[in-house]
Formats: structure tokens, C-alpha cells, sequence
């Protein structure tokens, strides 16, 4: 009676940890990059506005409001006026690079759900004019998203909680189980 | 008037303060002025680097397309006017290449904007011409994603009649002169690598000795830009504490012994874009000697009108170039604002997540399907209960509109881009359009169209299709309509 009390008790743990998908280790993440990139302002003092930092880190690595970035007049808006100071290391670089790859793909996750979007559509654009694909053969938002959401449900994402799939392995992915190469 | 005179006066006051330092961004704590000045050159090349990336992608799709043949018209796109920026107080005008493949929202655009030195924008510079003029090559799903989804300023788009002959021209000068521009950011570019690099190793050995510090690099993970060089002397350990895998505790380093030197170089300068001037060379500006290069019908005198992007329309209509009225697609902008107001919330608000209406759900699942999708797409913190709900009330994949559907970036029939040369071409043409923009507005928009025509003389008329007399027929067949 212990035994099978145990076990029940084991199996509820392991429902109650399991992931249903990758989003909510891609968000964790999100936040997290936010916080390490909070503690680099300021040395580990604290008292900086997340929302600043977000701006500034996301102008590094080029995730503002505009594809374009921030330098086009015309098109920007010029959002580091509010930004403080990041201590720029080369890991920072390298953590907002990663960042970014992170939030990507956490954005072709989220449209492949709606089954459109424009990240998800811009890479069918792409994958189309890389292997010059048309007509029949062409790669649909709606094939991405259906795939997309086939990893995403067997957490192929996220097998690796340290190493989250980013933009580009997720496209490797993809490309693969398109039968592209 | 007394709008246009506060806009005047609000560009005074700003070139004033800039002028006189005032406008200076405040410094954060904690961080030097250097640090600062070096992480914004970094960011500065980090960001330019990934805006010729982006516009090599889409110059080269625009030139496959052009040799396969499918560009089959021109578009004169206008963003509407804001207030978020005071250099878009007059909309911002851009161009799109139609072509026969898919959807409009996958075809290629065009706009002309400043390209700034760095981070911050002088306005004194872009009143003298200190900056160059750059085209930004890329989707109109792009263009509308910055300027309906993120600003909600709806776009107008202007039917340009033309012929194979004007758009090759087009294509042709864009790809020239985008590749010499090219050409010349990279040269620069290289050079201001290999700058950094001797002096950081030149500082690194003077302070430390040969041989006893590490070089690193900064860079983009995907591309392998370098935006700076790190010199770290051999003392230090290896690596940072401040890497994602760590947890959330916060940091106990100290700052490391370093010298660090951003990739810097100055964005240059095509002659046939020429320079960036808020009055003159502007979105609308250059956009309008850009198509006249090519034989595209501009007055002499380019007015008002042919500066200002909202009156760009009025320029061309003046030019007699389009009769037709816009195709407008207000509905993404309409409908966040429908949501927002059945909420009891501004937009703003809505757009933050929080504190939505506990009706939110019951309101939300009974939008029409593309605006469920609509909102799935633009409300980015959306609260996940809503989310969750409304994703499961949609119908399988397969039955969804299209992205493009969805923003009614629908193709307009094919047969309005053509340049007539018989009356039972121009007949089917205004045909097609009373049934596109409804007879009212066409025959309005034909009727403004043959008021500005009566101004011309013959010699006049001669003169504006001197380029492409094409456009000569056309006109002529228009006028007898």
C-alpha cells in the first residue's frame, strides 16, 4: 500500500514539473536575460528600471521597435534617450546575441500557433529563395507552423533546459525535417 | 496655418537646443562617459551592419524577380502623419515594386530615409545635409509590420501606371547605385577593422607588454560582424560573470582591466541618392528625383507637394500620372482600436496586458476570425489566459487567412499598373477601378485629374513625358474620357 502511495505520490511530481511545451522555458529565459542584463548596469547595485535595460539591450543586439534598428531617420524612434549604461563585456555581447537568437525563436513559437506572422512568414520567404522553391513545392507559413508546433509539443526545443533551441539551430531543424537537405 | 507654424516653431526650438547642448541625454550612474560613448559606437555599428544585411536579402529577391519577369507594376505607398517623431509629422512616403507572385505582403519596397552617424539624430545635420540619403530594401509585410502594427499609421497605396521599359529602368538604377553604396560602407567598414584592431593592440602592448594580454572580439553570432575588439591582459581570468547561464543572484565582479575599441566608421555617400535635407531631400524628395530618373512625369516645380510625403499623392495627380483614388487598409488599425474602446481602456493600456476586463474573454471570442488573428498578432502581452482561449477557438490551420489577408494586403488587379495605348484598354482599366475604389471616387479623382490637365499647354505636356512618351498616349487617352 506504501508502494503504490509512493507512487502515485512520484507520478504526480512528475505531471506537476512536466513541460506541456517549450514556451514557458523560452519566457523564463526572457526574463532572466533581462535580469543578468540589469545586474551588468550596475555592477550589482540594483535600482534600475528593467524596461530601460530592456531597450538598451535590445538596441545591441538590434531588437527595437524597427528591423531597421535605431539609426534611420525617418523610421525610429530614437529609444535610447530613456536607456542607462550597460557595462559592455564580451559575454554581455555574446548573452544579448544570445538573447535575441532566444526571442526569435520564442516569437516562431508563438506564430506558428496563430499560423502566421511576420517572422514566420519572412522565413518561408527565405527558405523559399534559398532552395529556390515555387508553387507545389514552395514552403507555406502554415507547413512551418505545423511543424514548428510538432517540435514544440515533443519539447524539442527545450530538451536541453540549459540550451534552448535559438533562431538559428530552429531553422536547421526545420529545414531538415522539411527534407531540404 | 497655426499648425504648420507650431511645427516650424517646435523644429526652431529643437535646433536651438541642440544648438546650445541642452538636449544632452542624461548620464547613468555608475558608468564613465567613455563607457557610455563606446557602448553607443558599438550599438551604432551593431545596428548598421544589420540594416545593409537586410537590404543586400532584399535587393538580391528583387533582382531574381525582376529576371524572372514578375514585377508587373509600381505602387506609391504613404504612411500616415504621427506625432511619435517630429520628422513624421507629414507621413512617410515609399514605393513598392507589385509583383505577380503571391500576396502584396511578400513584395518587394522601397524608402528613402537618413542614414545617421550615430545613435542620436542631429536635426541641424539633417536641415544642412549632413546626412546621406539610403534606400531601405524590404518586404512590404516588413514595412507594415513598423508602420500599421507597431505605429498604426495605416498606409495609402497609390496605383503608378508604367511599362516594362520604366520599371526595368527603376530596378536597374536601385541595384546600381544600392550596390556602389554598398560597396563603399564595406570598404569602409574593413578598414575601420583593421583601425581597431592595431590600436588595441597597440595600447595593449604599451600597457601590459607583448605577449601578455588577450585579444577577443565582439561580434554578432550569425553574421561574424565584428563590432569591437577587447584587449584583456593575461593577469585577468578568463571569461565574464555575467553569462545567461548564470542564475538571477546578482553579480559580485568587479569591473576587469581592459581596453576596448568599437569598430567605427562614417555611412557614405551615393551621388544619385545624394543627401539627406528635412525641406528638400527628404523620404518624399528623393523618392520623387529617384522616379524621375527613370521617366516617371514630375512638374518643373516640385512645390509643397513634392516635399512633403502626405501631399506626394497630390504631386502626382498634379503630375498627371495617377487619377486613381488610394486603396486603404485601415481595419488592423480600426480594429485594435474597437477592441481598446469595448474594454473601457486606451490603446496603450490594452497593448500593456494588464488589468483587462474580466469580460475581456467573452468580448474577445466573439471578434470575426480575422480579428481574433489580428489581435493574436499585434497584442505581443496579451494575458495568457486570454491567449490560451482564443488560440483554442480557432478553426484548424488550414482554414486560416493568410498574413496577408488578415492586413488586407491584398494585390489589386493587374490591369490598373499598365500604360494605356488604345481606348478599349483605358475603358477596361477605369472599369477595373470603378469596381476596386467605387465609381464616386474614381470619377471625383479623374475629374481633379483633368482640372490639373487643362493647366498644361501642349509644349508643357511635351515636356513632362519628354522620358517615357508613353505616358503621352495615356494622358491623352485620359483626357478624352
Amino acid at each position: 500500500m506504501k508502494k503504490l502511495l509512493a507512487l502515485i505520490m512520484i507520478l504526480g511530481m512528475m505531471l506537476a514539473t512536466a513541460q506541456a511545451d517549450c514556451l514557458p522555458m523560452y519566457k523564463k529565459y526572457k526574463v532572466k536575460a533581462v535580469v543578468n542584463s540589469t545586474l551588468l548596469t550596475t555592477g550589482g547595485a540594483g535600482g534600475v528600471a528593467l524596461g530601460a535595460v530592456a531597450v538598451y539591450v535590445g538596441a545591441i543586439i538590434g531588437i527595437t521597435a524597427s528591423s531597421e534598428g535605431i539609426m534611420l531617420l525617418g523610421t525610429v524612434a530614437g529609444g535610447l534617450s530613456a536607456a542607462t549604461g550597460v557595462v559592455l563585456t564580451v559575454s554581455s555581447v555574446k548573452s544579448a546575441s544570445r538573447f535575441v537568437s532566444l526571442f526569435k525563436a520564442l516569437k516562431l513559437i508563438k506564430e506558428s500557433q496563430v499560423g502566421s506572422g511576420d517572422h514566420l512568414n519572412e522565413l518561408a520567404d527565405d527558405l523559399n529563395d534559398q532552395y529556390d522553391l515555387s508553387g507545389e513545392a514552395a514552403v507555406t507559413p502554415q507547413k512551418l507552423a505545423a511543424l514548428i508546433a510538432e517540435g514544440n509539443n515533443v519539447n524539442q526545443f527545450c530538451l536541453d533546459s540549459k540550451n534552448l533551441y535559438g533562431r538559428k539551430v530552429m531553422v536547421e531543424y526545420l529545414v531538415t525535417k522539411l527534407g531540404l537537405r | 496655418m497655426e499648425l504648420k507654424l507650431n511645427k516650424f516653431l517646435s523644429l526652431f526650438v529643437a535646433v536651438f537646443l541642440l544648438s546650445v547642448g541642452m538636449a544632452e541625454e542624461p548620464k547613468p550612474a555608475k558608468i564613465t562617459a567613455k563607457e557610455q560613448r563606446q557602448a553607443l559606437k558599438i550599438i551604432w555599428v551593431q545596428n548598421h551592419r544589420q540594416i545593409l544585411q537586410t537590404n543586400r536579402k532584399y535587393a538580391r529577391r528583387l533582382e531574381e524577380k525582376q529576371k524572372r519577369g514578375e514585377i508587373i507594376g509600381l505602387e506609391l505607398v504613404v504612411a500616415s502623419s504621427t506625432s511619435l517623431r517630429f520628422e513624421s509629422q507629414w507621413g512617410h512616403a515609399l514605393f513598392r515594386f507589385v509583383d505577380n507572385v503571391g500576396d502584396a505582403e511578400n513584395d518587394v519596397g522601397l524608402g528613402f530615409v537618413a542614414d545617421l552617424s550615430s545613435t542620436s539624430v542631429n536635426y541641424l545635420m539633417g536641415l544642412v545635409g549632413g546626412y546621406p540619403v539610403f534606400p531601405v530594401i524590404k518586404s512590404l509585410r516588413l514595412y507594415n509590420t513598423q508602420y500599421v502594427k507597431n505605429e498604426s499609421r495605416p498606409l495609402d497605396r497609390y496605383v503608378l501606371p508604367s511599362n516594362q521599359k520604366i520599371r526595368n529602368q527603376l530596378v536597374n538604377l536601385l541595384l546600381r547605385e544600392w550596390k556602389e553604396l554598398d560597396k563603399k560602407n564595406q570598404f569602409v567598414y574593413e578598414n575601420a577593422l583593421k583601425l581597431a584592431r592595431r590600436q588595441v593592440e597597440h595600447k595593449a602592448k604599451k600597457k601590459w607588454g607583448a605577449e601578455k594580454y588577450r585579444i577577443e572580439t565582439m561580434s554578432d553570432e550569425e553574421s561574424g560582424d565584428i563590432f569591437a575588439f577587447v584587449a584583456t591582459p593575461n593577469t585577468e581570468p578568463d571569461g565574464d560573470d555575467d553569462s545567461l547561464e548564470k542564475n538571477n543572484e546578482p553579480s559580485k565582479s568587479k569591473k576587469r582591466k581592459r581596453i576596448l575599441y568599437p569598430v567605427h566608421y562614417r555611412p557614405q555617400f551615393q551621388d544619385d541618392f545624394g543627401r539627406y535635407t528635412f525641406a528638400g531631400n527628404n523620404c518624399a524628395g528623393a523618392l520623387v528625383h529617384f522616379l524621375e530618373q527613370s521617366g516617371i512625369p514630375s512638374k518643373r516645380i516640385h512645390g509643397i507637394w513634392g516635399r512633403l510625403p502626405n501631399k506626394l499623392p497630390n504631386f502626382y495627380r498634379r503630375s498627371l500620372v495617377n487619377p486613381f483614388p488610394p486603396y486603404r487598409a485601415t481595419r488592423a488599425v480600426d480594429v485594435r482600436a474597437e477592441v481598446a474602446k469595448s474594454f473601457n481602456m486606451s490603446v496603450a493600456d490594452m497593448e500593456s496586458g494588464e488589468k483587462w476586463p474580466k469580460d475581456a474573454d467573452a468580448k474577445l471570442l466573439s471578434l470575426e476570425l480575422k480579428d481574433k488573428l489580428l489581435i493574436l498578432d499585434q497584442l505581443e502581452n496579451m494575458p495568457e489566459e486570454q491567449r490560451d482561449s482564443l488560440l483554442a477557438s480557432l478553426p484548424p490551420l488550414e482554414q486560416r487567412p493568410s498574413y496577408g489577408e488578415i492586413y488586407d494586403l491584398n494585390n489589386l488587379p493587374n490591369d490598373l499598373y499598365q500604360l494605356c495605348g488604345d481606348q478599349a484598354c483605358l475603358h477596361a482599366q477605369v472599369g477595373t477601378a470603378i469596381a476596386q475604389f467605387g465609381e464616386k471616387r474614381v470619377r471625383d479623382g479623374l475629374t481633379e485629374w483633368k482640372q490639373y490637365r487643362r493647366e498644361y499647354s501642349a509644349r508643357e505636356l511635351a515636356k513632362l513625358v519628354e522620358k517615357q512618351l508613353d505616358f503621352l498616349t495615356h494622358i491623352e487617352l485620359l483626357t478624352t474620357l
